[in-house]
């Protein structure tokens, strides 16, 4: 233990010395238990957290193991009240089993007699259990198997799950690897998804995530239910998998608010199946037309509430979800892990991006100076409307057209938060917006346009913050954003990181003006980007002319 | 002979070694010196003395030692050890005869093998009011409770139908009833026609003579209660409690005075833990100790602790406290007291508020240095840490650092522990720690209940201590890496034998060098990848706000710790170059930017102190002022193109400006009157405990071996006029409480010689009953009334031989 890579804290972070020699294998060795919480380019840190470290058990990794694993790879003594803390979590996991009872259907089984009292007199929990069989076992209604698990959680006696899964309807699908193979990583995913039964997978924008999902259900070879955040989305999903896989045309049916098919693979919009009507959520039975073998959610992170009661109900089958930031800014993170499944994969975005998978980026904060006159009408506004004052300058318009003027010829995003400085500089760079009130089809035609290089510069509103795929786009820059969102920046950040042809590096612009909420919102959001490993710069509007052009 | 006399002639006789030696187990018989073996004897007898020394004396010594005074009590006479034995339930004398020779170089018994043994002096008072765990005598007791003369007399009727009938004294039934119970067969026929129940009832006082009847039954006495009662089998102490008498104690535990002699000291349980790991938690712990401490340091340079009226420091304090060394109340309380008791942290009388001394100090020390001032500190402390946060009598609880918390044993209870960890850690018992692979490396864990149960093995008569201080002890050990993981570490090892330096020099080996250098990362922070140099540490914090728990520190900079820093007088590029200096990395370019940044807009408002201010327009005016030499005695300087100021009051300025020729207006803005500046007096006070502190506060009757010497020659020298060897005043008084002792037992008529109020020598005849704290009692069968003399009006006692006062 004289010189390992990794610090252990008192306080349950985890430090790992990037540089070290040592520090591959010990990211290995800690990733199964702990959370990478920042990975910033010299000192990435993990957190120990109790579900973490019942995960690990649920991997299969003991107590022992976890310790030897700190012992073996601290530079300093572990703090010992810190050992035993994690010896005591994890014990506290597979006290209680819920298995199948060849009589009773669902149970709840324990090896420890007084951890069943406590959970039975838990008042949450006494309406979700049936009659009692014997001191250690109880019968479990069937479809409160989910909401259970997660009410356990809560208490601190998570149950170990050996009732299974449904098998579903078979449907054979195989991936078409022509001229192309799944990359390592993304096999990695999917192998440890399929070994884990459910969880989520954390992949970088641009890495592939569509095909982990197509992967996963050739593994599975069964009717696939996939749930994605809009109907560009949608249409993405079924284009990349006509194109990956053996699936036809026919196999793939569209649930959404235009089209509502049901077929063996069947893609969905969260939209259409929260959408109440009278109380009731009329689209709910899709989840129930089929035996579906699996089930696919993108873009995990924006899972609407709902969803979240929804797929309690759904815990036999087998769930994947997809994302590529799990930091929900509304906290619920624990409630994905638990519905869904714990995170199976995750990889620091500058790896990937070392194995050139994704294109590197450089992210370049630009400040702009208010004039005097909009400084004193940001100073006496309302709080309300300070941030819409300092985002909106026109003084930012100025600097826009002026990086524009710098990348020539490049495909270049301009993206923002407020629909008047958007058209407004659509006007000045006579370029086509896209905005919520832009039909489906005009946006197909629009991104299509872009991607065929027709049109150079896009200008954007949040509506393409996700899921839309623009493989050529190098530039963005970001005028303003809803307030200081990080996961908001991470997926506009995605935008930009397909590989691009001519392995150029992306640029991300995000123009900032100084001194006021503008900025203290950009430093948060950059504090999120720097601890996902990607270094920033700050620029004087002023000196823009100076950075460029670029080599 | 009175036995003082005949120990002053057993001691005369001592060699010089011998002497030597029991000088120094009871040094406080030469502590003030003594003329001569007469004295020395009678202070060995004194009874304070006797408690001194018998604190110190492990179980099966004084198990001997109290079976000889239950033996004693009745007749007097010496014991044989083959007696001693059969009381003792062993079968041969040897152990018995070693132990009665190491009392007697201890001088708490007298006599030889062939004569028989004698307690010294007040031994019996000494001991404790139930010798042996047995309860008093049948005719201690019918002295003591009313209604239990009569009893007797009507059980010795009971129990011995034959001759019963004629015991009409309650003296006389006792004797009935004490060959009943003596007598094994007696006893058997006896207690088989006890009813159901009475056996049990005998055996729950198998250990402790008074026990309660309320658990027995319901309301009144149950058939069994009620028999032995009949038979004086149990005597009545109230409503609720009873009294087993001593000779039925011994009938319970098979005739003899104890059951068993405790001769092998108790073994460690099996639990061990791997080496690795007690290393890892010890210096883990270490560190941590260190860090916090430095942390708690600085919170309390910053702002003093302030005590409550009632002592102590409050809950309040005790939060701040917690909430910046981020550590729960117990550790917070804990570290307080820690710097306290290493001198870290002194209280001021002046405030009554703990302020650090000489924290400068601290932090120049190595790391093994601190660590070894906080032990040297913990060892000494005359307090108990644990204790803070216990509940006290009246239901408040122990305050940190109050007086409740202090205990003057402290530092020799924590001496046994560390005495008695070292033997538990090398106890072979149930441990092989040669056995397999998978074993390799396990050494035995201290368990609260192992050591106090070795420590009491030693001192038996401090097992309440120990129970009381020892769990907490066993925590504070651990904090400061004298265990680890519940086994004692090589530094506590080396500490349990005394070695401090050696200790610390093994501390500094295992602990990591301090770094030098950050690692500054894009998202503005610096991390410290281990123990930082504290003047690097310092520098850092005076411009970024550290984050995080453990070994390594995070630095975060945003622009308020960097105009923090401006605002110190750093400036852009010094804040810079000391980043490049103790970087391990390039500056990213956002914390760059950030400084130059917020340097470049940095004093664009500023804020100052001055006493008065001139505001003109006129550059002549302004030229002038400043011109003129008394300018410079005012303290003026211009701040602004228009503006000047000076600490000086508005009536200095306002008359200077006259003197000068002009005609200054008088602002009427409303200026709150300037605070006077915080005091910054710091009193220095002494960092390190003295060198003799431990020493004489482990024990405060030590003596050194000069000292001993001295008295040895002393002693061997005989004084002029003291050729009788019981001469001299001070023995004289002993003597006389020895005959009034002698006296008490026999209850015996003496002729006592007092000095009245007016100092005239007054003689009376009385019947001394009891001697204790310096008064006599006396029953004076003359006037039939109880009197009490203070002894030291005392001044000839004499037996009237022959004249038992029974009856």
């Amino acid at each position: 233990m004289v010189d390992g890579p990794l610090i252990v804290q008192s306080d349950k972070t985890i430090l790992l010395e990037v540089d070290h020699e040592q520090a591959t294998e010990a990211r290995h060795a800690i990733a199964a238990f702990a959370e990478l919480e920042r990975a910033p380019e010299h000192v990435h840190s993990y957190r120990l957290t109790p579900l973490g470290l019942w995960n690990a058990r649920a991997a299969g990794l003991d107590a022992e193991r976890v310790l030897d694993t700190l012992l073996k790879y601290s530079r300093f003594p572990v703090p010992h009240a810190l050992l035993i803390d994690i010896e005591d979590t994890m014990s506290r996991y597979g006290r209680l089993r819920l298995e199948k009872d060849p009589q009773h259907g669902l149970v709840l089984r324990t090896t420890d007699y007084p951890v069943l009292e406590e959970v039975l007199h838990a008042k949450k929990i006494q309406p979700l259990l049936g009659p009692r069989i014997d001191g250690e076992t109880v019968v479990v209604h069937s479809s409160q198997r989910g909401q259970l698990k997660q009410l356990l959680l809560k208490l601190g006696w998570p149950a170990e799950d050996f009732a299974g899964y449904v098998d579903g309807t078979p449907h054979p699908i195989v991936l078409d690897e022509d001229g192309w193979t799944l990359r390592p990583y993304q096999r990695l995913a999917v192998e440890n998804f399929w070994s884990g039964g459910s969880g989520v997978v954390v992949l970088p924008c641009g890495a592939g995530k569509t095909l982990v999902g197509a992967a996963a259900m050739a593994t599975s070879q069964t009717t696939t239910l996939i749930l994605v955040t809009n109907t560009v989305s949608a249409r993405q999903w079924k284009d990349e998998l006509l194109k990956r896989t053996s699936l036809t045309a026919e196999e793939i049916g569209e649930y959404s608010g235009a089209v509502k098919e049901v077929r063996p693979v069947t893609i969905a919009t969260y939209q259409v199946l929260t959408t109440r009507r009278g109380g009731l959520y009329p689209h709910l039975e899709l989840l129930d037309a089929n035996d579906w073998g699996l089930i696919v959610y993108d873009e995990v992170h924006l899972l609407p509430a709902p969803i979240f009661k929804m797929t309690a109900d759904l815990q036999a089958r087998r769930r994947l979800g997809l994302t590529a930031t799990l930091v929900r800014e509304d906290g619920r993170e624990g409630e994905v892990f638990s519905l869904i499944g714990p995170k199976r994969y995750d990889a620091p975005w500058k790896d990937i991006e070392a194995q050139g998978y994704i294109a590197p980026a450089d992210c370049v904060e630009v400040r702009v100076d208010l004039p005097r006159d909009e400084r004193v009408a940001y100073a006496m506004a309302d709080d309300g409307d300070k941030y819409r004052l300092c985002a909106t300058s026109d003084t930012k318009s100025d600097v826009v057209e002026r990086l524009v003027a710098v990348h020539p010829g490049e495909q270049l995003l301009v993206i923002g938060q407020y629909i008047d400085q958007l058209d407004d500089l659509a006007a000045r760079l006579d370029a086509p917006v896209i905005k919520g009130e832009t039909s489906v089809k005009e946006r197909q035609r629009l991104f299509d346009a872009f991607r065929s290089g027709e049109i150079t510069v896009l200008v954007v509103s949040k509506v393409a913050n996700f899921s839309i795929d623009l493989p050529e786009a190098s530039v963005a820059i970001q005028v303003s954003g809803s307030f200081g969102s990080r996961q908001e920046e991470a997926q506009r950040l995605g935008r930009l990181l397909r590989p691009k042809a001519d392995g150029r590096a992306a640029r991300f612009y995000t123009v900032v003006a100084r001194d006021t909420l503008d900025q203290d919102f950009a430093a948060k959001r950059q504090r999120f980007l720097a601890e996902q490993g990607y270094a920033y710069r700050i620029l004087d509007a002023t000196a823009i002319a100076d950075s460029e052009p670029r080599d | 002979m009175s036995a003082i006399r005949a120990l002053a002639d057993q001691l005369a006789l001592r060699s010089d070694d011998d002497v030597r030696r029991l000088l120094t187990v009871r040094p406080d018989l030469i502590l003030p010196p003594v003329p001569d073996f007469a004295a020395l004897a009678a202070r060995a007898s004194s009874r304070t003395s006797l408690q001194r020394a018998l604190d110190n004396v492990p179980r099966p010594q004084l198990q001997v030692l109290e079976a000889l005074v239950v033996l004693t009590e009745d007749d007097g006479a010496a014991v044989p050890p083959a007696r001693l034995a059969t009381a003792l339930s062993q079968d041969g004398t040897d152990a018995v005869e070693s132990i009665l020779a190491d009392l007697a170089r201890r001088a708490l018994v007298v006599g030889s093998v062939a004569e028989g043994f004698l307690p010294v002096g007040a031994m019996a008072d000494a001991v404790a009011p139930y010798p042996a765990g047995l309860g008093r005598s049948f005719r201690t007791l019918a002295r003591s409770i009313p209604r239990f003369g009569p009893a007797l007399v009507r059980a010795a009727a009971i129990l011995d139908p034959d001759s019963g009938h004629q015991a009409l004294t309650s003296a006389a039934a006792a004797r009935v009833l004490e060959a009943v119970t003596a007598d094994p067969d007696a006893w058997g026929r006896l207690m088989a026609g006890a009813p159901e129940g009475a056996e049990a009832l005998l055996a729950r006082l198998h250990d402790t003579p008074v026990g309660s009847t309320a658990t027995a039954g319901d309301a009144g006495a149950s058939p069994a209660v009620q028999w032995l009662l009949d038979r004086c089998l149990l005597a009545p102490l109230d409503a609720l409690h009873v009294e087993l008498p001593r000779s039925v104690g011994r009938a319970v535990r098979d005739h003899a005075v104890f059951t068993s002699l405790d001769l092998e000291p108790p073994v460690a349980t099996g639990r061990t833990t791997r080496a690795t790991l007690r290393d890892n938690a010890a210096f883990g712990a270490i560190a941590e100790t260190l860090r916090q401490t430095g942390a708690l340091l600085d919170v309390v340079a910053g702002s003093p602790v302030s005590t409550l009226r009632s002592g102590g420091v409050g809950v309040r304090e005790l939060r701040r406290v917690r909430e910046a060394v981020h550590c729960s109340n117990g550790e917070a309380a804990w570290l307080l007291e820690l710097a306290a008791a290493a001198g870290l942290l002194i209280l001021d009388p002046d405030d009554s508020r703990w302020k650090t001394s000489r924290p400068e100090a601290w932090e120049a020390l190595e790391r093994d240095a601190q660590w070894q001032l906080l032990v040297e500190g913990w060892l000494a402390v005359d307090r108990a840490p644990a204790l803070v946060g216990s509940k006290l009598p009246d239901g408040t609880s122990v305050n940190t650092l109050a007086a409740e918390a202090s205990r003057p044993d402290a530092p020799m209870v924590r001496q046994r522990l560390l005495s008695v960890a070292l033997d538990l850690s090398d106890a072979p018992g149930d441990v092989d720690l040669e056995v397999g692979p998978g074993t390799a490396g396990q050494v035995p864990v201290l368990t609260d209940h192992a050591v106090v149960g070795l420590a009491t093995w030693h001192q038996p008569r401090l097992h309440r201590r120990f129970s009381r201080l020892v769990p907490g002890m066993l925590a504070e050990a651990a904090a400061l890496g004298l265990t680890g993981g519940g086994a004692l570490t090589g530094a506590g090892r080396l500490v349990a034998q005394g070695r401090l330096e050696d200790a610390a020099l093994g501390v500094r080996d295992a602990l990591p060098a301090p770094v030098s250098h950050v690692v500054l990362q894009a998202d503005l922070t610096a991390v410290a990848p281990g123990y930082l140099q504290p003047e690097v540490a310092r520098g850092l914090l005076r411009m970024s706000t550290p984050e995080g728990q453990g070994p390594a520190t995070t630095y975060r900079f945003s622009a308020d710790s960097i105009r923090t820093a401006l605002d110190a007088g750093e400036d852009a590029p010094s804040i810079l170059d000391f980043l490049r200096t103790h970087s391990a990395t390039e500056i990213p370019q956002a914390l760059s930017y950030l400084v130059e940044d917020t340097a470049s807009r940095h004093g664009g408002l500023r804020v100052g102190r001055a006493g008065s201010y001139l505001c003109t327009d006129d550059d002549a005016v302004t030229a002038t002022v400043l011109a003129d030499p008394r300018a410079a005695v005012l303290g003026i300087v211009q701040i602004a193109p228009t503006v000047l100021v000076s600490p000086a009051s508005a009536q200095e300025l306002t008359n200077l400006l006259r003197d000068l020729g002009f005609a200054p207006a008088s602002d009427a803005v409303a200026v709150a009157a300037p605070v006077a500046p915080p005091g910054t007096a710091d009193p220095s006070a002494p960092g390190r405990p003295a060198p003799d502190r431990l020493r004489s506060r482990l024990n405060p009757w030590s003596v050194a071996e000069e000292e001993i010497t001295a008295q040895l020659v002393a002693l061997r020298t005989p004084g002029p006029g003291t050729t009788d060897p019981a001469g001299t005043a001070d023995s004289e008084t002993l003597l006389g409480l020895e005959t009034l002792r002698a006296a008490i037992r026999s209850r015996s008529r003496i002729r006592l010689g007092t000095a009245d109020s007016e100092g005239n020598h007054v003689c009376q005849v009385l019947v001394p009953l009891s001697v204790s704290g310096g008064r006599l009692r006396v029953f004076d069968p003359e006037n039939q009334v109880e009197k009490v003399v203070s002894v030291h009006r005392v001044m000839d006692v004499e037996i009237l031989e022959g004249s038992t006062a029974d009856g």
